[in-house]
């Protein structure tokens, strides 16, 4: 039968039709506000831990404007042979990666940043640039990443990825595009304000604060 | 139980069809950016800014639902603000490579103090400048008068006028107009160098 036969059928389509391009009208809009954002900070010094908030924003802001499940941000060490995880987040972000490293060599991210440009994967165990380690360590299962180079100042300042895109749906290039197009401007943010900013370091400061704060609050019952 | 299944369905095709536009027009300027940010990437011509610097204002104009938009260029030797790209209704279309008093108006005002303004009751406020409207054949309700800038300088300014159905442009329009901003100052400056090179050659 088809949907304008019966009404009911028609109208859970249109409902769900209704549902989809609000949550796209939304996330296009989110990823505006989340770029002028971005155009503020440049027009500002900010602290590295300022910096280093703003992009835990951008990165939350890219896992709504893609409807990702997880998301982070990891940095090169100094010696560039590794990417350092900096910044973890999504519904139950797996906290423990934070200060974990991956050989330069291995990986979707290592790739983006030997490489300096983004890529899709909407089925991890098909490529060969997945490295499983990480997943068996943690207990997760990536299905599908979205990747971006954070760049500014022609350096390679870092990688954004994007973890299992919602519904088991697939990264598209339109997802690909806004991603890009934050991460131009994340970068440029990092290199203008601070441009020999230790991510690795202000994660570690930032995250001993919380956990610090956390301890002291009490617990509820 | 829906007491109107016949009423439900017709009200959501209509919202259905309203936010396929909206999300075609946001979309669109989405495009739009990225051509900018190409063309800021590789070595470009005039030809090409141009090009991307049309496309996106005319893109700003549907997302922000406007009457007409215009990207105004400061001349330093006249002070002058000189309309170098116009876009949407016939008034608009006048108003291609005129030129007005950088100091006038509100414009002139988001241009001195590198700021943003949003005037929704413009004819009211004390630095409306009737000059724009004269030379465009319009009345200008409302104007959101966005800066372009170069490092911390302002080298012209968005000049966004009468947002549809006597709406009021708020935050969101801004934001819009403010990142096409960001992207047209560094096309305009690469331009200015290129040309200032070529004229030194």
């Amino acid at each position: 039968m088809h949907a304008d036969d019966d009404p009911r059928e028609l109208l859970a389509t249109l409902e769900a039709e209704r549902r989809e391009l609000l949550g796209e009208a939304e996330a296009l809009r989110r990823f505006i506000a989340c770029m002028r954002k971005l155009i503020d900070a440049t027009n500002a010094h900010r602290s590295e831990t300022e910096i280093f908030l703003l992009l835990e924003q951008v990165l939350d802001y890219a896992i709504r404007a893609v409807n990702a499940c997880d998301g982070s941000i990891l940095v090169p060490d100094d010696r560039g042979s590794e990417l350092v995880f900096v910044i973890v987040r999504g519904d139950d972000p797996h906290t423990e990666l934070v200060g974990k490293r991956l050989p330069l060599r291995e990986g979707i991210a290592g790739w983006v940043a030997r490489h300096r440009r983004g890529t899709i994967v909407n089925n991890v165990a098909a490529d060969d640039r997945f490295y499983s380690g990480l997943d068996r360590e943690i207990h997760y299962r990536t299905q599908s990443v979205l990747a971006a180079p954070l760049i500014g100042g022609d350096r390679m300042l870092g990688v954004v990825e994007l973890i299992n895109k919602r519904d088991g749906r697939l990264f598209s290039v339109g997802n690909q595009a806004l991603v890009t197009l934050m991460c131009r401007f994340a970068g440029e943010v990092l290199y203008s304000q601070v441009s020999d900013i230790d991510l690795s370091e202000t994660s570690s400061v930032v995250h001993a604060e919380r956990a610090r704060v956390a301890g002291r609050e009490p617990v509820a019952r | 139980m829906i007491a109107d299944p016949g009423a439900r369905i017709a009200e959501l095709r209509a919202g259905n069809a309203r936010l396929r536009d909206d999300v075609s027009r946001l979309r669109l300027f989405v495009d739009s950016l990225q051509e900018m940010v190409a063309v800021l990437d590789a070595p470009s011509g005039d030809e090409q800014v141009t090009a991307a610097l049309a496309e996106a204002l005319a893109r700003a104009v549907d997302v922000v639902q406007c009457e007409s938009g215009a990207l105004l260029v400061l001349d330093e030797d006249s002070e002058e603000l000189v309309f170098v790209h116009v876009e949407g209704d016939a008034a608009a279309g006048r108003l291609a490579w005129q030129r007005v008093p950088a100091s006038a108006g509100i414009t002139g005002w988001a241009l001195r103090h590198c700021e943003a303004i949003i005037v929704n009751d413009a004819r009211a406020h004390e630095r409306f400048d009737v000059r724009v409207d004269d030379l465009g054949g319009r009345v200008t309700h409302s104007v959101l008068a966005v800066p372009v800038t170069s490092g911390d300088r302002a080298i012209g300014l968005y000049d966004m006028r009468n947002k549809r159905g006597r709406a009021e442009f708020d935050e969101d329009d801004q934001a819009v107009v403010a990142l096409m901003g960001r992207f047209a100052g560094e096309l305009l400056q690469r331009m200015a160098e290129r040309q200032r090179q070529e004229a030194g050659d």
